[in-house]
């Protein structure tokens, strides 16, 4: 039940900042592209970031900031929820980006930049593990 | 109500968005349980069931059956939510990592491919579902 919440809480807060800077996206480009496939990445880079410093049992010292407490709050939660697969396939159903090519790059950019992300978030946990 | 960044919108967003996550977790928690089975199978049902149910608001709103603030709350909120992009990228690097590369081809085209049919499927069913029901009253 904790932890459930913890999630909730989590998805709150991801899903209020992707929604903002997506409808941001939306005023500036006219497109809410821009905006989903940032937060995808940047989603992707804290995720990295946070499965990285767990991983080094960094922050999980001490009650009650357990593990498990903040995976399900950061991982399952925060971006979790900022980050978004519907939106991603939803901007590519929409007739008015029926671009091949600015669809396959947005798929390839998308994945790519994002698995990429996931590598730099465990660098730098490891990096940031190291000197501490 | 008909501006999306009004704090009332942004409210309801946040809700929209905590019942998403939390489903994901308990779709997630219901196949950990099951047994950890090396391919993020759960990963693909989130994704594809957030995929339909987008395309059934996002049809909604399309045909002005709906208020387009549905499309923040329920679209954005809680379909955005209930999918992710950090934990498939996430699965696809552990398999990368684990040399399973044609699993990560599989797991990535196996969301892309279902997650944009069942989108566009369901905003097709209420497009029709909506036509008919013009004629019928016209």
């Amino acid at each position: 039940m904790y932890l459930a919440l913890l999630v909730a809480l989590g998805g709150a807060l991801g899903t209020v900042l992707r929604f903002i800077l997506t409808q941001l996206a939306q005023r500036l480009y006219g497109s809410s592209m821009p905006g989903t496939l940032l937060v995808n990445i940047v989603g992707s880079l804290g995720l990295g970031l946070v499965m990285g410093l767990l991983e080094q049992g960094w922050l999980a010292s001490g009650e009650p900031m357990n593990a498990e407490a903040l995976s399900s709050f950061f991982q399952l939660g925060v971006f979790g929820g900022f980050t978004t697969f519907s939106m991603f396939v939803f901007e590519l159903s929409q007739r008015r980006y029926k671009n091949m090519w600015l669809n396959f790059s947005y798929i390839a950019l998308s994945i790519g930049l994002s698995m990429l992300a996931v590598f730099v978030g465990m660098w730098l946990a490891r990096v940031l593990g190291g000197g501490l | 109500m008909n501006n999306p960044l009004a704090f009332k919108t942004l409210v309801m967003v946040a809700l929209g968005g905590a019942l998403g996550a939390t489903v994901r977790a308990m779709i997630g928690d219901l196949f950990h349980q099951s047994g950890p089975t090396g391919f993020p199978f759960y990963l693909v049902i989130v994704n594809i069931l957030g995929c339909l149910y987008l395309g059934f608001v996002a049809g909604l709103v399309e045909c002005k059956v709906w208020h387009p603030r549905q499309q923040w709350i329920q679209g954005s909120g809680i379909a955005g939510a209930l999918t992710t992009f950090s934990a498939m990228a996430a699965a696809s690097v552990e398999l990368w990592l684990n040399q399973q590369y044609l699993a990560v081809a599989g797991f990535l085209l196996l969301q892309l491919i279902l997650g944009l049919a069942v989108c566009m499927f369901a905003m097709s069913l209420v497009s029709n579902w909506h036509q008919r029901r013009l004629r019928r009253v016209s």
